[in-house]
């Protein structure tokens, strides 16, 4: 049996959030009053989500670096030996040099941008691509939004 | 919900007594009583009494709304209380039930912050969010009479000679997609005051939103938010349009789409939480002139999609940046990926 000794000393941080989530909403809120009362409760709700978010964010990193190297061995297939309009070719090489939001943004913008250069094939299959990244990323942060 | 005042507002009570004394010829002791505070909403801050005072040795009373804005509201950006109280003025005499708008001040020096004094509309406001407020209803649905009063009034804001009204002064767009391409172009904006957004899928539904800009045929007032929630009901009708901080002149398929939307009802088909979709269709159709065109709405829903992502971009900021304590707010930083995962739905992915 476990004793108080065996416990890690320190508490992971997602744990203790998730105790002070129920604190607040067990022992804390139910005691406010007034315009106080709402906001204890909300109080545990943030808490709740911080704790999720934190405790799946290991995971979710691991994930999206997974993710991040597919798009862009893909993105390097479906443009290999095509001769790219200018903003989709520097976007492209953004997404490969660091593939984050701020990236994937300006790629998204790009696309838009010289679709018609591009033909709607060509659009089309990138686009999709980006997208297939961004639903695995959305669904990630729905695990701890929704 | 509501609180009674407390002591910590009696400075700000004060002050509301004298300026409506300075205002009312004659009020003398004019003071206030039955207070509430309410604190649905997001935006202001509002004082909601009845003011009594003695005038030629006889007790006189009237309710009063007082809005104020606290300088950290959201859409602080987008709508400022002096264009509300230019909207209410124009909406005075006009079929739009909206509560009389008296005075704005924005003098500082009055009660500390700029504010407008309005009439206190008789009727309620059950939140459609609640329990209660979707039983409630739900039960005047059956009853029939609210859901025909709720058209009504969208039909009669659509219907408004809004030239003649004098609201030309909110902009009027230029013909084909300037609307719609003018609607993203105010968002955007929104969400580039609140700081920078890098969201792929925000930037996706933005580009899909320029690209596909329908045009508008004709233009009408646009309350932006029309829905339970945003009005006062007394006697099962609809007694005052309330909430003025997204209007404009625009496409009616605006309103409409957001009345068909799914996020605007829990738990039901009725539109709203409280009106049958095809008793909507023929009435609105019947008194606008207009037939509701389902593939606009479903542009004008995606738009929404961007609305709401910055609506709370903007609304986790002002807790971020430390504007604002209220953690509802907070709250919202985990709405924003909800948002967008209905909007990826609807791109198709």
């Amino acid at each position: 049996m476990a004793t108080h000794r065996d416990r890690a000393v320190v508490t992971p941080p997602a744990e203790l959030l998730a105790r002070m989530s129920v604190t607040m909403k067990t022992a804390i809120a139910p005691n406010t009053t007034g315009t106080a009362k709402p906001q204890a409760y909300m109080a545990a709700v943030v808490l709740e989500k911080l704790a999720k978010q934190l405790e799946l964010a290991p995971a979710h990193a691991a994930q999206q670096a997974s993710d991040a190297e597919s798009l862009i061995a893909d993105l390097t297939r479906l443009t290999a030996s095509l001769s790219l309009p200018d903003g989709t070719t520097a976007a492209v090489s953004g997404v490969s040099a660091a593939c984050n939001a701020v990236s994937i943004c300006t790629l998204v913008q790009a696309l838009y941008a010289d679709r018609t250069l591009l033909g709607d094939d060509l659009f089309a299959a990138l686009l999709s691509r980006v997208r297939v990244a961004l639903r695995a990323d959305i669904n990630r942060r729905m695990e701890f939004s929704a | 919900m509501s609180t009674k005042q407390g002591d910590s507002g009696s400075d700000r009570q004060q002050r509301i007594e004298a300026y409506l004394t300075s205002r009312i010829p004659g009020a003398d002791g004019l003071h206030m009583i039955n207070i509430e505070r309410p604190t649905v909403g997001w935006s202001h801050e509002i004082w909601l009494f009845d003011a009594v005072w003695s005038e030629s040795g006889r007790e006189v009373g009237r309710p009063f709304c007082v809005r104020l804005d606290p300088g950290n509201t959201l859409l602080r950006h987008m709508s400022s209380l002096e264009t509300q109280f230019r909207v209410l003025k124009c909406l005075e005499n006009t079929a739009v039930p909206a509560p009389e708008a008296y005075w704005y001040e924005s003098d500082l020096a009055i009660i500390g912050k700029p504010f407008i004094v309005m009439d206190r509309v008789p009727g309620a406001c059950p939140n459609p969010w609640g329990s209660d407020g979707r039983r409630y209803y739900q039960e005047a649905s059956g009853r029939g009479v609210l859901p025909g009063s709720f058209t009504q009034a969208l039909a009669d804001l659509h219907n408004l000679d809004w030239r003649a009204a004098g609201l030309d002064f909110l902009g009027v767009p230029g013909p084909g997609k300037d609307f719609a391409l003018g609607e993203v172009a105010k968002w955007k904006e929104l969400m580039s005051l609140a700081g920078v957004v890098h969201e792929p899928i925000l930037e996706d539904l933005i580009c899909w939103l320029e690209e596909n800009a329908p045009t508008t045929d004709r233009l009408s007032l646009i309350h932006g938010a029309y829905r339970t929630g945003n009005l006062l009901i007394h006697d099962d009708r609809v007694s005052a349009v309330l909430d003025w901080e997204t209007q404009c002149i625009g496409d009616p398929m605006y309103d409409v789409a957001y009345m068909l939307s799914d996020l605007n009802r829990e738990g039901t088909d009725l539109l709203s939480n409280l009106v049958p979709r095809d008793e909507f269709f023929r009435q609105y159709e019947r008194e606008t002139g207009l037939e509701i065109d389902e593939e606009k709405c479903r542009y004008y829903n995606m738009l929404y999609c961007m609305r709401s992502v910055a609506f709370w971009v903007s609304a986790s900021g002002l807790y971020a940046d430390g504007s604002s304590g209220d953690l509802r707010l907070a709250r919202t930083a985990w709405s924003i990926p909800v948002v967008l995962d209905r909007a990826a739905r609807e791109l198709g992915y």
